[in-house]
Order: structure tokens, then C-alpha cells, then sequence
């Protein structure tokens, strides 16, 4: 993938050049090209075969009528110029003479050559080849045994050609491949192409994972890129040749593979298609697909070259008939290889997965000498009991029916011994045991299809709680909001009551201040007449000198008098009240004293009324309402704090509101986030159901090919094999 | 590791386009020669359906490694495809490319060769036409994308998951598109949930907001949500962003505000990149 880090050239797209190719004309100088007619789709539009890296279209020259393949970059290349240039000139050293077919196609870079919007950009002018791709071509002849084992052997020449001169095409695949009229091979697309001269560049593709190694990476460049995908083609080729069946079979009407994907090479064990291979009873085939089995997990470079190998694999195909019989054929489960490969394969161990046993032979091979000494024995045998019978030998215990007895035990004997039995068994043991081991699809289908259902209610439920948990959250956050309001509206209202009878108060202080100050003057005035000085009328210096005495010097220090009835002398008293309000009997004092005393009290009470002050001093008044201010302002204050008393309730509900739903947001993305990742293993687990199923039903149909043959194992069969050998 | 699934024709995936038909489409979107929203967002959904068919060609003709859905939101929620494929809703990418509702003849300044400009007449199939009607029911529409996405990801569970990508110029007139959008993402394959990509249309014109990974710096709260609506972008997206000249890190998003018409071109391409295809 061409994952940019630094600048890089930006090229057009595949429908830009589309766009541009409408006036060739216009966007080319090149004599050939300039006015080529391109190829149309029924819309207009010239016709586009497009990859990662470019489009290819078909131009017919205006001037030598020639046809052309323009290949049309849509992606940076790096050192593109220098490849195609180094790859060019080696192409172009080959001797057509010493090439098994003439594979290699003329092409020519040609740098500007199509203007595109304001710039120009190369392009590469290929020669036009009349040919189909291998999978099409296998589409239409793989019944055609002859042909694709011709091809195979073609296959595998070209392979040869390649190697011989060092160079390798990089992503050899069924598109890649293109079989001519004449059913020779052509190469096609060189982008990826290692020569010699390229050594120490890396690579510039991967190639299509279904012809890879798993072990490919980015940076192997080199010539022994192609051994693996070599590997598997020249595999399917052969099988196929060997049993045209197979290509309907592994292969899907689209899938961009011929018999084998990456998957079977990555995971040979559960590989349905790479089982099939491996326990086919062509040898050849079982032979080949456990090579590729093995190579997978080789590095490059250690990997045999096909051309290599094929001389003696050819031998061994052709004699692996004639040595039928010697045990299982890929001896699948010991990652062992065939005998006709030793030396050309690194015994270097291969991860081998535990796979179902492939086929054990059909039927009994080769008679053992207990078998030729059962086979002599039996008719003897047979004919002694009739001898016996006739003779009429019929003691109990030894009549004609014990040489039969004895025929029946040996033969049962023998063929217990017999390997194949031993061998049939285990791998029905074996097989049955896989498939036992996996889960009965239709089961794990339904019980997916429940877990789904559950995980779907369950989901719905979530979405459907979290609106209503979003709402519970607002809902009571405007609870809040309702009850902090009503609490502010009742302490203001308090407050403002306060306030708004501050008015009051302050007349009220006014007025008590004005009576205070008066009474105070009266007081005043009264306090300075001493009785003594200017006693009121009747009471001479000796009761002012008693009434000083029980504490009455003045006008103020009495308020008035009481009469008192004197019950011992039936007489009416008098006492006098004390500013204090304490009542005193004042020797002397009678009633009409008192009356006196009293007379000449509010006399100077009067006077003193009429002079007393009628108003407030300004500084009085201020200082009054000075205070009532103050009050005031402390009020104000108040209402203030219950204002922002609130505002806080309000602030602390609002970030409470807040938190809880950003704490649902969050519980909400979480169990978003699993249930993706549920649906993500949901999504795996039919995947992998579907997978089961198809091995499933490979080891089923396996079983029940075992147990035909075991069925090929019975006493008749031994006996039919005892004289005939099969 | 997620978004790595190889798209074949067996394992294909689906591209879901939304498109704001509302009545404010028909404003100028912002940018050198004025041009209405709805006319810059068909031609380049249209354009972006030939370069799809052109990318998916073979020897035999285009393979179905997408299948494509336009859908249109406006006065109604439905398929935007006109001609032929009028009112259906996910079609594979062969029969999409063979059935342009028609093919216009536009006219191109191309250069010469020698220095200067001549006009030229080029092929433009389409697919769709610019509407401008309505309001913006993007919930419903969203909706509507995932009841697709459902069906999808339950028919092709191995497949590269579904790629939604919403078109609008406005706001939502059917409520907080934010619980339908996480209904869509919430649904995944073996390879990954759901990806929704928002690309917002300015009328304004200003610098665009492409690709951030962060919300700060958003004008509003619409920006925001359309921000928290949009997936992270996958990194095979991100690489080829990043070779686009796009500033991108881990967190990035798919979702440009107030985008002109060259970024609406972009996004568009950068959003329906694909992993390999095979």
C-alpha cells in the first residue's frame, strides 16, 4: 500500500484519464497515439481495465492502425522511469529462440506523453494481446484434460524461462496469466517485475494474496519472488488436469483464485479446499498440495523453484501407480514429505495442524504369506469336511462341520491381521472423532441466531432506557431549579416585608424621640424647683424639710398622690407616689397637703409643657435616620445574599444535571462501543459458522467414504481378495 | 486489527450517500465561481459514481466490489437515482455503471499543445439531478441509511463494513440527528462497525474545517454534533489523506465543516477509498 509520507506526485484518476482519452487528439504528441481511437463502453466512455496501480486502455493508431494497451498511472511509483527501463532492456535480451513460448510483450515507457488537466504524465505503450486470462480460459477448458495439463507443463517452462535468466514477474496470478488462440501462455503487467539490474531496490507490490506466501513482506525483492506462486499454480493446473471436477468444485464462479486462497495456506487445517488436494488419490495432486502445504511457512528464498523439481516429479507421477500400497499417500498429521521430494525441500520442520486423515487405500493390497497359506488352506480344508461328510465320519465331537469351523477361524484370523483393517478403522476413528469435535451447524446456527435476537431486545431496550434516563436527569434538574425559586421568592418576600416597614419605624422613632426629648424637658424643669425654695401653699419649711427627708426635693420626685382611707381614725389620708411609682406616707402630709403638693406640681407642669421644645434637632433627626438606613442596607444586603444563596443551589443542580448526563453519555458510548464489538464477534461467528458448516459437511461426506470403505474390508471382500488380489 | 477486509466481489461493500435536498441547496455555495450546493454536490456524486466504475473495471466488465445507494432529503426521505435505477435503493456498482439516467455532453477548456486553451466537449453520464426543496429531515434520512445498514452488514457479515456518507448544508429539521447516527455506527461487520462520515456545505464561503480530530474550535454547537456524529477515519483512509496534503493524526474524523467545492471533491474520494480491492 503506498502509504505517503513525503510529497509525492499526484496522479490523475482512472476517470480523469477516462475524461482526457475522449480527445486523443488533444492529450497526446506521440506520433503513434496522437488521434488514436480508444475502445468505447456503451456509454461513450473509453473503456478502463483498472488495478491498484493504474488504468490500462485499448488505442488504435489513426496512423499505422496498429492496437495498443496504454497504460494509464494512477499512483506514484518510485524510480518508476528506472524499472520499466531496466525490465525493458532485459525483456529485450531474451532470445524468442530460446524461449519455451513467446510469453514476453514489447512495451515502451514513454515519460509526458498524456496531458491530463494542465500536466503531463507518462504512460506505458504496450502491444495489444489477442488472449484470456487464465481463469476465463479455465472457465471454457478446464474438461479439456489434455490441454490443461499441456498447460501446466507450459506452466511450468515458462517458470523455467524466468528463472534461467534470473527474472521474476512478481505477481504471477490468474489475471496476470493470458492463454493465446494457440493455448500458449502470454505474461502480462511488469510493474512489480525484479531483473538483475534492479538488485538492492525493494518491491513495489505484495502480489495477490491467493499466489502469495503467507510469509511475504514488503521488502523480499528478488528472483525467487514467483517460487511459492509457481508452487500453486502449477498445483492447481495439475489437479485440475488430474480431475477437471475440482474447478467447480474449489473454485467460486468470481472468486479471484484458482483451487486455493490465502486462508488455505495460512490455515491448512481448517482448509476444506486444501483438504480435498491433500487426500485426492491422484498422487500427484495429493503430492503437490502437500508441497504448497509445506512451503507456506518456509521463507522465499529456501523455497525450491518449480523448474527444479518438475523432472522428478514427472517420474515419480508416472510410477506412483505401479507402487500403490504404501500406506497413505501425503501422509497428512507428520508434515512429512514425499519421498520424490526429499532434497529438494529443507527438512526444516513446518507447522503441521492436526488435519482429518485423508484416504486409506480402497480395499485389501497385496497378499502377505499368511494370506497365500490361508488361500492354499481353505479349499483343503473345504474338501476335507465333504470327504468327511461322505465318508460319514460323524463322531460328535469332530464331524464334517469342525474342518469348516477351523476354515471360518483362520480366515477370521488372517484378516484381522490384515493392516488395512487397522488402518480403515483408525481413520474412521479419527474422522468421526473431528466431526464430533465440531459444533452441529444447524445447532450453532440456531443458537447464534437466538444469542442475536437476545443481544437485539437487549439492545433496543438500552436505546430505548437512555432517552428516559436523559429525561429523569432534565426532569429533575428542573425540579431543582423549581424548588431553589420558590425558596428565593418566600426569604425575599420576608425581607422586602422587613424593608418596606422601615418607613414606618422611622416615624415611629421620630415621634418616640420628640416625646422622649419633651419628657425630658418637663423632667428637667421639674427637678430644678425645689420644694423648699418655692413651697406650694401650706407646707412651710418643716414639712419640706420631711418631705427632703423621705426623698422629695422637687417637683420631679414625686408624680402625684393617692388618698388613703384611715380606718383607725375613720379620717381620709393621703400618700404621695415617687417618681418611682413606690407610694410614701409622709408625716404631716394629709390629704388637702397632698392636693397641694399636687396643684403646684402640674402648675409647673403646665408652665413647663408650654415652653417644652416642639421639634427635633437636625442632628437628632439625622442619626435616626442613620440607623433606619443602615437597617435598610443590611436588608438589601440580605435579599442579595438569598439572590446569589440561590444562584449557588441553581449552579450546583445545573453541574449536578450535567454530571449525570455526561456520566450517561459516557455509560451510553461504553455500552455503544460493546454492543459494536458485539456485533463485530456476531459478525465473526457466522463467518466462522459458515466455514464450519462447509468443513462440516466435508467431514461428513469423508466419514461416510470411510465407512464404504470399511464396508470394502468385509469377510466376503477378504475371501474375493484371497484369489483375485484386489 | 479493523478495516482491513480486502473488498471482492464476494466480500463487496456498500457506499450510502446522503444528500440534503432542502430548499436552502439552492443557495451559492462558497468559493470563486458561484455555483448552487445542489448542483456542486450532484456533479460530484455523479462524477464520483464514473471514477467508482472506472476503478472497478476489468477485462469482463466493472465488478460489483461496491454497491452503491443515493439517497436524497428534502420534501422526501428516498433513492435520489433518476432514470432507470429511479426508486431503487442499494444497486451493485455494474448495474449502476450501465445505467446513467443519461449521458450529457458538457463543454472542457482542455490545453492544446501549444501553450494555449480550446474548448472540447466531453461525455458526463449522470446519475442524479440537483434538487432544493424542503426542509432537512436528516434523522429520518439517517434512519432510513440504517435500516440499509442493518440489512447490509447481516447479508455480508465478513465484508468491509458499510461506508455512510451525509451531505447537508443546514440543520436538522426532525430533531438531534445524534441517537439515529449512533444507531447506523452501531451496527458492524467481522471487519468493523459502520463508518458515517458528515460533510457540511458552506454558503459562507471562509476556510473550511476538514478532517479535525477535536471539536474545540467549531463555531457552534451544530458544528459539534456534526462533528460527534462522524466516525474516525480508518487508516488506510487517513494515509491517503495525509497524501492528499490533509493534516490527519490517530483521532481524525471524517467530517469537514463549511467545505467549498474542491474539498466537497476531496472528501467525497478520500471517503470512498477502499482497501484493496480483489
Amino acid at each position: 500500500m503506498g502509504s505517503a509520507t513525503g510529497p509525492q506526485r499526484q496522479f490523475p484518476s482512472g476517470a480523469d484519464y477516462a475524461e482526457a482519452l475522449q480527445h486523443t487528439q488533444l492529450c497526446f504528441r506521440h506520433p503513434e497515439l496522437k488521434g488514436a481511437r480508444p475502445e468505447l463502453t456503451k456509454l461513450g466512455l473509453p473503456r478502463a481495465i483498472s488495478g491498484a496501480f493504474a488504468s490500462v486502455f485499448s488505442l488504435t493508431s489513426a496512423s499505422s492502425g496498429q492496437r495498443y494497451a496504454i497504460k494509464c498511472f494512477t499512483r506514484h511509483v518510485p524510480d518508476q522511469e528506472r524499472r520499466y527501463e531496466s525490465i525493458s532492456s532485459r525483456l529485450a535480451q531474451l532470445d524468442p529462440a530460446e524461449l519455451s513460448q513467446p510469453w514476453n510483450l514489447g512495451f515502451e515507457y514513454l515519460p509526458d506523453a498524456i496531458s491530463v488537466g494542465s500536466h503531463r504524465y507518462p504512460v506505458l505503450k504496450m502491444e495489444w494481446v489477442e488472449a484470456v486470462t487464465l481463469s476465463s480460459w479455465l472457465d471454457d477448458n478446464h474438461t479439456h484434460r489434455f490441454a490443461v495439463d499441456r498447460l501446466a507443463d507450459r506452466f511450468e517452462a515458462l517458470t523455467r524461462d524466468l528463472a534461467t535468466h534470473e527474472i521474476a514477474h512478481g505477481d504471477l496470478q490468474h489475471g496476470n496469466l493470458l492463454v493465446a488462440s494457440d493455448d500458449t501462455l502470454r505474461l502480462v503487467d511488469y510493474d512489480g517485475m525484479y531483473v538483475p539490474a534492479l538488485a538492492g531496490m525493494g518491491g513495489t507490490e505484495r502480489g495477490h494474496r491467493n499466489y502469495q506466501s503467507p510469509i511475504r513482506g514488503n521488502d523480499d525483492f528478488g528472483a525467487a519472488l514467483d517460487r511459492f506462486s509457481a508452487w500453486v499454480i502449477f498445483l492447481s493446473l495439475k489437479a485440475i488436469a488430474s480431475d477437471p471436477a475440482l474447478w467447480n468444485r474449489l473454485h467460486e464462479p468470481s472468486g479471484e483464485f484458482l483451487l486455493l486462497t490465502e486462508d488455505d495456506f495460512k490455515n491448512p487445517g481448517g482448509s476444506t479446499r486444501l483438504q480435498t488436494l491433500l487426500a485426492h488419490p491422484d498422487r500427484t495432486v495429493s503430492g503437490l498440495a502437500d508441497q504448497v502445504r509445506s512451503l507456506a511457512f518456509q521463507p522465499l528464498d529456501v523455497l525450491p523453484p518449480l523448474a527444479a523439481a518438475v523432472p522428478r516429479q514427472r517420474a515419480a507421477a508416472t510410477t506412483s501407480s505401479a507402487v500403490s500400497g504404501g500406506g497413505t499417500a501425503a501422509a497428512p498429521g507428520t508434515g512429512g514429505l514425499p519421498g520424490w521430494m526429499t532434497g529438494h525441500v529443507s527438512p526444516q520442520a513446518t507447522p503441521t495442524p492436526n488435519v482429518p486423515s485423508a484416504t486409506a487405500p480402497d480395499g485389501f493390497h497385496t497378499r502377505t504369506p499368511l494370506d497365500i497359506a490361508i488361500a492354499v488352506l481353505l479349499p483343503l480344508m473345504l474338501v476335507a469336511a465333504v470327504v468327511m461328510f461322505v465318508a460319514g465320519f460323524s463322531a460328535p465331537p469332530i464331524g464334517p462341520g469342525a474342518p469348516i469351523v477351523a476354515a471360518i477361524a483362520l480366515t477370521t484370523f488372517a484378516r484381522s491381521r490384515r493392516s488395512e483393517r487397522a488402518q480403515s478403522r483408525a481413520a474412521l476413528a479419527e474422522l468421526t472423532n473431528e466431526l464430533a469435535q465440531l459444533d452441529d451447524p444447524v445447532k450453532a446456527a440456531e443458537k447464534q441466531r437466538k444469542d442475536q435476537a437476545k443481544f437485539d431486545e437487549a439492545e433496543a431496550k438500552r436505546a430505548a432506557a437512555y432517552p428516559r434516563a436523559q429525561g429523569k436527569v432534565t426532569a429533575r434538574y428542573h425540579a431543582e431549579l423549581k424548588e431553589a425559586e420558590k425558596r428565593k421568592v418566600r426569604k425575599q418576600r420576608d425581607i422586602d416585608k422587613k424593608i418596606d416597614g422601615l418607613s414606618e419605624e422611622l416615624c415611629r422613632a421620630l415621634a418616640k424621640a420628640l416625646t422622649d426629648k419633651q419628657s425630658a424637658y418637663v423632667r428637667d424643669h421639674l427637678s430644678r424647683r425645689l420644694i423648699a425654695q418655692s413651697p406650694p401653699h401650706g407646707i412651710g419649711p418643716k414639712l419640706a424639710a420631711r418631705l427632703a427627708a423621705a426623698g422629695i426635693r422637687t417637683a420631679a420626685d414625686f408624680t402625684g398622690y393617692r388618698s388613703v382611707q384611715n380606718t383607725q381614725y375613720n379620717s381620709t389620708g393621703a400618700v404621695l407616689v415617687l417618681s418611682s411609682g413606690r407610694v410614701i406616707d409622709v408625716h404631716g402630709i394629709g390629704e388637702a397637703k397632698a392636693i397641694a403638693l399636687d396643684v403646684w406640681r402640674k402648675d409647673l407642669v403646665a408652665s413647663a409643657k408650654a415652653r417644652q421644645p416642639t421639634a427635633l434637632s437636625a442632628s437628632e433627626r439625622q442619626s435616626i435616620e442613620q440607623g433606619i438606613a443602615s437597617r435598610r442596607a443590611q436588608l438589601t444586603a440580605q435579599r442579595k445574599a438569598v439572590e446569589s444563596e440561590i444562584e449557588a443551589l441553581r449552579v450546583k443542580a445545573r453541574k449536578q444535571m450535567e454530571d449525570d448526563q455526561k456520566r450517561l453519555t459516557r455509560e451510553n458510548s461504553l455500552a455503544g462501543d460493546q454492543a459494536r464489538q458485539q456485533r463485530q464477534e456476531f459478525s465473526r461467528r457466522t463467518v466462522a459458522l459458515q466455514q464450519n458448516s462447509a468443513l462440516h459437511g466435508t467431514l461428513s461426506a469423508s466419514v461416510e467414504a470411510a465407512r464404504l470403505r470399511q464396508r470394502g474390508l468385509s469377510f466376503g471382500c477378504y475371501l474375493r481378495f484371497l484369489y483375485i488380489g484386489r | 486489527m479493523p478495516y482491513t477486509a480486502e473488498i471482492s466481489r464476494s466480500n463487496p461493500t456498500s457506499i450510502i450517500f446522503l444528500v440534503d435536498q432542502s430548499t436552502s441547496m439552492s443557495d451559492p455555495i462558497g468559493g470563486e465561481v458561484p455555483q448552487q450546493k445542489a448542483d456542486v454536490v450532484a456533479d460530484a456524486i455523479n462524477r464520483l459514481l464514473t471514477e467508482l466504475s472506472v476503478k472497478c473495471a476489468k477485462e469482463e466488465g466493472v465488478r460489483d466490489y461496491f454497491h452503491v445507494a443515493v439517497i436524497g432529503y428534502g420534501a422526501t426521505v428516498g433513492s435520489a437515482f433518476a432514470g432507470s435505477l429511479a426508486g431503487r435503493d442499494i444497486v451493485p456498482l455494474s448495474e449502476v455503471a450501465d445505467n446513467p439516467a443519461r449521458v450529457d455532453e458538457r463543454s472542457k477548456k482542455v490545453p492544446d499543445g501549444a501553450g494555449g486553451l480550446v474548448e472540447t466537449v466531453v461525455n458526463f453520464p449522470l446519475w442524479m439531478d440537483p434538487v432544493a426543496h424542503g426542509g432537512t429531515p436528516m434523522n429520518r434520512a439517517l434512519q432510513y441509511a440504517e435500516s440499509l445498514v442493518a440489512a447490509w452488514t447481516e447479508r455480508y457479515p465478513a465484508s468491509f463494513p458499510p461506508i455512510v456518507i451525509n451531505l447537508t448544508d443546514g440543520e436538522s429539521t426532525d430533531g438531534d440527528p445524534t441517537a439515529a447516527a449512533e444507531a447506523i455506527t452501531s451496527h458492524a461487520t467481522a471487519d468493523g462497525a459502520a463508518l458515517l462520515f458528515n460533510l457540511h456545505v458552506s454558503a459562507a464561503g471562509g476556510t473550511p474545517t476538514a478532517f479535525p480530530d477535536t471539536a474545540d474550535g467549531l463555531p457552534d454547537s451544530y458544528a459539534q454534533t456534526l462533528f460527534a456524529m462522524s466516525s474516525p477515519l480508518p487508516s488506510h483512509m487517513r494515509s491517503y489523506a495525509a497524501s492528499q496534503g490533509q493534516r490527519v493524526s490517530e483521532t481524525t474524523r471524517g467530517f469537514v465543516y463549511n467545505a467549498d467545492v474542491t474539498t466537497v471533491v476531496q472528501f467525497l474520494d478520500i471517503g470512498t477509498r477502499a482497501t484493496e480491492l480483489r
